[in-house]
């Protein structure tokens, strides 16, 4: 029997046989044909004649199964479902929102958080500080969208936080925890050598930017591997080393290029915050910075998502074949 | 392909902050060095003299003058013990020529008081005819020109500079350059990354000199050590030419050249040791147990108000300076360009590298109580009308010290004159 299927991505796959494995060669995911009643309805993607075509996460550590939507999810995945998460319209929308709101709440921590510090203490900066949290938290859960669509699709599906707000602290954490777990101590030495170096020479400004891109490329291999696996202490060094080494060179230095792109947009924000302007002006110039930086960033978690699918599956050829 | 082994990370992570550790170690000390007690004697009787002209220790130079302010150092740093400030009766005039056009250049620098010859004497007249034969023009009379005291061209700016008191400079001497950027950068991230010198933050900024020292000496921080700031006082002051600055040729006699330089580097050096082994001054509080709860509520009021933005406590090893030693912008009323002490600096704004006319550094609190009168020409007899002259970016503090009750207002001048020279 001719099997025509279609990958959640909408291309059309010729599976093998029933129960053996195949990849989209377009969204490269990996796929899996199986018996119509082994599979939930939700995660079905296209069938015909009794099958269905699963997509499956080929990394050997199972991702953790799909959470149960909340009540408000099916809303939510019209909106931003996981397959569609990256390039159509799903990804835009909170996008320039989060863009938005973003340079706002920068513009605003930057330009009078010192201030409103000195003046009224640090109960009114914990107060923003706190706002800065919850829109982090919306855009790495949007961010974690972008990676599991990238590599699990509906059956990695991780849903946007929405009203959600154990999924929004459960983003947060995760954020947070990639951070602290290791990329903060690059952060904290680059910064407090920046601040003591005095004027920089040469060799002061290379240092910097080996501790910045140590810092802003192990958050984001960081990040990566607990979305991927769903473990926080994944986020330590032995995690992160363990995806350098299943990313592979081109996937390492594709995270190292990424952050010096984020770098980049850091520079680009600086610049804009010391233009003298007012808080207005402020907040309008950072709105096209943080709309890019957040682009990018999406691209590049997409595209480390995809290397690390990819990377699986011909690991799991090589097996394969060996075996 | 095998995982690495778990030594890895670590070896990994120091081979990560092995450069920036290395760095850090380059970094200079903040320790003053010491001195020889020989050597600080000798500047002492260097400082201590009483020049004259063809004077036996200036030995291949004409000695005092032609033109200078006093025959000493000690004759004006005094105040409080040697090496303290002076008072306004030690005032310095300096001066500023505009050029007709903006692109042409400026004429600046001291109109000295005194002179070996009367040939030599320096007056207004000389800086532009139109100004009055006076070699002393006294503050009161600079400032009222509005009420046509001295009918100054609008080209010319005249402007006094008090005696600083020297003590503890070899601490400020020991501060390194890195500390002073770092407490520019703490100021500006603290003004929201505004630009130095917006009078919406108090954010300063470190003066950069030629060779990219930072500025640390004078009202205008035109000098990056204590032996810069030392010679150029000799040269300027005392007329007494000196390796790195030559003494100053008088208005009244362009042409008059000395036969040699005044003093060596030696003796320059033996009395910049001197200078930096004046004691650091001290703060004594009051043995009456209100009067020192007073001066501790004062120093409370004194960050709260927000003085202390500028007047940082500590610098480094200058524990107790009470100054970020950063230019900041101190509104119109404070407005005095130039140079002093003979070094040129142009005339800019805050955005440029040259200090603005209204920019200052911020002076050192310490020993302010007795180093009256204030502000860089004493023109404020006590405290209260110092605080009250400061505007542009010390505006808002200034603004908040007077909204305080007469009593708080009280106690923090009470912490302020805690601040005692040694």
């Amino acid at each position: 029997m001719s099997i025509t299927l279609t990958c959640a991505c909408g291309t059309p796959v010729r599976p093998g046989a029933a129960g053996r494995r195949s990849v989209c060669p377009v969204c490269g995911m990996l796929l899996l044909l199986t018996e119509a009643l082994e599979v939930p309805p939700s995660a079905s993607t296209g069938a015909e004649g009794g099958y269905n075509l699963v997509p499956l996460h080929a990394d050997p550590e199972p991702i953790p199964a799909p959470e149960s939507p909340s009540p408000r999810s099916p809303r939510v995945r019209r909106v931003l479902s996981p397959c569609d998460a990256f390039f159509p319209e799903g990804f835009w929308r909170p996008l320039f929102w989060l863009a938005a709101v973003l340079a706002v709440v920068i513009a605003v921590l930057v330009r009078k958080g010192g201030e409103a510090a000195e003046t009224f203490g640090l109960w009114p900066l914990a107060g923003w500080v706190a706002v800065a949290l919850v829109v982090l938290g919306y855009l790495w859960g949007l961010f974690q969208c972008v990676l599991t669509a990238a590599v699990g699709g509906v059956a990695g599906a991780r849903y946007w936080p929405g009203g959600d707000v154990q999924r929004l602290l459960r983003s947060i954490r995760d954020g947070l925890v990639s951070f602290f777990a290791g990329p903060a101590v690059f952060a904290g030495v680059a910064f407090l050598f920046w601040l003591e170096s005095g004027d920089l020479e040469w060799a002061d400004r290379l240092i910097l930017a080996e501790l910045c891109l140590a810092a802003v490329a192990g958050w984001l291999l960081a990040f990566t591997v607990v979305t991927l696996r769903g473990r926080l202490h994944d986020a330590l060094p032995p995690g992160v080393v363990g995806l350098v080494w299943r990313l592979g060179r081109r996937g390492t230095a594709g995270a190292l290029f990424g952050a010096a792109g984020i770098l980049l947009h850091g520079f680009w924000a600086l610049h804009v915050l010391e233009d003298p302007g007012g808080l207005l002006g402020a907040c309008l110039l950072l709105f096209p910075c943080c709309l890019s930086l957040l682009f990018w960033t999406g691209v590049l978690l997409y595209w480390l998502g995809r290397c690390h699918v990819r990377q699986g599956a011909r690991r799991a050829a090589g097996i394969a074949e060996g075996g | 392909m095998k995982r690495p082994s778990p030594l890895w990370y670590p070896a990994a992570a120091l081979l990560l902050l092995a450069p920036v550790g290395l760095r850090v170690l380059t970094w200079p000390s903040a320790t003053p060095p010491e001195a020889a007690p020989a050597t600080v004697e000798a500047g002492k009787t260097l400082f201590t003299h009483d020049w004259k002209p063809g004077d036996p220790l200036a030995k291949g130079g004409d000695g005092l003058g032609p033109v200078f302010n006093a025959t000493s150092c000690a004759a004006c740093h005094r105040q409080g013990g040697l090496g303290g400030g002076g008072g306004l009766e030690h005032n310095v005039t300096m001066y500023v020529v505009s050029g007709a056009t903006p692109e042409a250049p400026t004429r600046q620098g001291v109109l000295h008081a005194r002179a070996t010859r009367p040939e030599y004497q320096e007056t207004l007249s000389h800086i532009d005819p139109r100004l009055p034969r006076i070699a002393r023009p006294t503050l009161a009379s600079l400032l009222s020109k509005q009420r046509g005291a001295l009918d100054v061209p609008p080209e010319i700016l005249l402007a006094q500079r008090s005696t600083p008191a020297l003590f503890g400079a070899g601490l400020i001497d020991a501060v390194p350059d890195r500390l002073i950027i770092a407490e520019e950068r703490r100021q500006h991230l603290r003004g929201g990354l505004l630009p130095a010198g917006n009078d919406a933050t108090t954010a300063g900024r470190a003066l950069r000199l030629a060779g990219g020292r930072v500025g640390k000496f004078g009202w205008k921080a035109q000098a990056a050590s204590l032996g810069d700031f030392v010679r150029a006082a000799c040269a300027n002051e005392l007329g007494l030419g000196n390796p790195t600055h030559a003494q100053p040729a008088s208005l009244a006699r362009p042409g008059y050249r000395p036969a040699g330089l005044d003093l060596t580097d030696e003796q320059c050096d033996q009395m910049t040791v001197f200078v930096a082994s004046l004691p650091q001054p001290v703060r004594k509080t009051p043995d009456d147990a209100r009067a020192r709860a007073d001066v501790e509520v004062g120093q409370r009021l004194f960050a709260r108000v927000g003085c202390a933005a500028c007047h940082t406590p500590d610098l480094g090893p200058a524990q107790g300076l009470y100054s970020d030693l950063l230019m900041h912008r101190m509104g119109e009323e404070l407005t005095s360009g130039g140079g002093y002490y003979g070094i040129q600096v142009a005339q800019g704004g805050a955005s440029g590298q040259a200090p603005a006319p209204d920019e200052w550094r911020t002076p050192p609190l310490w020993g302010v109580a007795d180093s009256a009168p204030y502000l860089h020409d004493g023109r404020a007899p006590t405290l209260q009308e110092a605080i009250r002259l400061h505007g542009g970016q010390a505006a808002p503090a200034a603004l908040r010290f007077s909204l305080l009750g007469q009593a708080d207002q009280g106690r923090l001048i009470a912490f302020l004159k805690s601040l005692r020279a040694p």
